[in-house]
């Protein structure tokens, strides 16, 4: 009895998971985080500014050719 | 908040690799005594909810956005050694297969979003226990509000490593105030994000959160007088 509510608990909990993931992931604000958003308002010069310095990623399109990348 | 590759310097960048290596390493032998059997199936769906949750960037003010860091949620849900293994596992995965956080940034980005978050946020939520009665409702506050304070701790922590090893020209002291104050207001929606996972994984499972543990009351078997004999007829 309890391991099975255990069990209805966990897909609950992986059915919310996956649900927000999918349903309201589109409604995610696509503004810079708080991270990216001080880096690019602090940039004190074109190349020796703060966001000017992040490069890009190595796995930029993921390990693998054409993976979409999360934005 | 993940940090990108770039924005610290490779020293600073290894020795926080350093850092999160050990914070990982004590967590997985802490983890391994403490965890329960039964808890270690929700560790998986802790991990799994967090990676979900971080997608979801809320609005914070103008042209800025924040999302769940999530190590003090895990670590209420799972306590703070299983907790910060649940995070360090989403940045790893982020890290190396979605292009979130530099790959060398990834010490940087554990210490401050995974061990910050979970050992500070754990210890301001046993403060806030300590002060307030035990009951459910003190320790979905408690997690709340360890949660906000957590992302700013998070914040204090970026703002230490760009002090010792930073790449840009702005000085630390705007850098702090920067990150301090916007993630304040992110701090807000972790806290409440933070309140209603508790909440509801209190209302449903309150024996599988970490965090409450001391509120369950061992089953008494309760017997009257002449049951047993009634039993035995």
């Amino acid at each position: 009895m309890r391991s099975s509510n255990l069990r209805i608990f966990l897909l609950g909990g992986l059915l919310v998971a996956i649900g927000l993931a999918l349903l309201v992931s589109g409604f995610a604000s696509s503004s810079p985080d708080g991270l990216n958003k001080v880096a690019e308002d602090h940039k004190v010069a074109e190349d020796h500014g703060f966001a000017a310095n992040a490069r890009q990623h190595l796995f930029e399109n993921g390990p693998w050719p054409a993976t979409p990348s999360r934005v | 908040m993940h940090i990108p590759d770039g924005f610290i310097n490779a020293p600073t960048s290894l020795a926080a690799g350093a850092v999160a290596a050990g914070g990982v390493g004590v967590s997985l032998r802490r983890a391994a005594e403490t965890l329960q059997e039964k808890q270690a199936p929700l560790a998986g769906l802790v991990a799994a909810y967090i990676f979900a949750v971080q997608m979801l960037n809320f609005p914070v003010a103008a042209g800025t956005s924040g999302h769940l860091l999530g190590g003090a949620l895990a670590a209420v849900l799972v306590g703070p050694w299983a907790g910060a293994l649940c995070v360090s596992v989403v940045l790893l995965v982020q890290g190396l297969l979605f292009a979130d956080g530099g790959l060398s940034a990834l010490g940087l980005n554990i210490v401050n979003m995974a061990l910050v978050t979970a050992w500070g946020g754990y210890a301001v939520f046993l403060l806030l226990r300590r002060a307030l009665p035990a009951t459910k409702t003190s320790v979905t506050v408690s997690a709340g509000v360890a949660a906000g304070i957590s992302v700013v701790l998070a914040s204090l922590a970026f703002v230490v490593e760009y002090a010792i090893g930073g790449n840009g020209g702005a000085s630390v002291g705007t850098v702090f105030a920067a990150m301090v104050g916007v993630h304040t207001l992110i701090g807000i929606g972790e806290g409440i994000i933070t309140a209603l996972t508790v909440g509801v994984v209190l209302g449903v499972r309150p024996d599988l959160v970490y965090g409450a543990a001391d509120l369950q009351t061992p089953l008494v078997l309760a017997t009257n007088p002449g049951d047993t004999a009634r039993e035995a007829s």
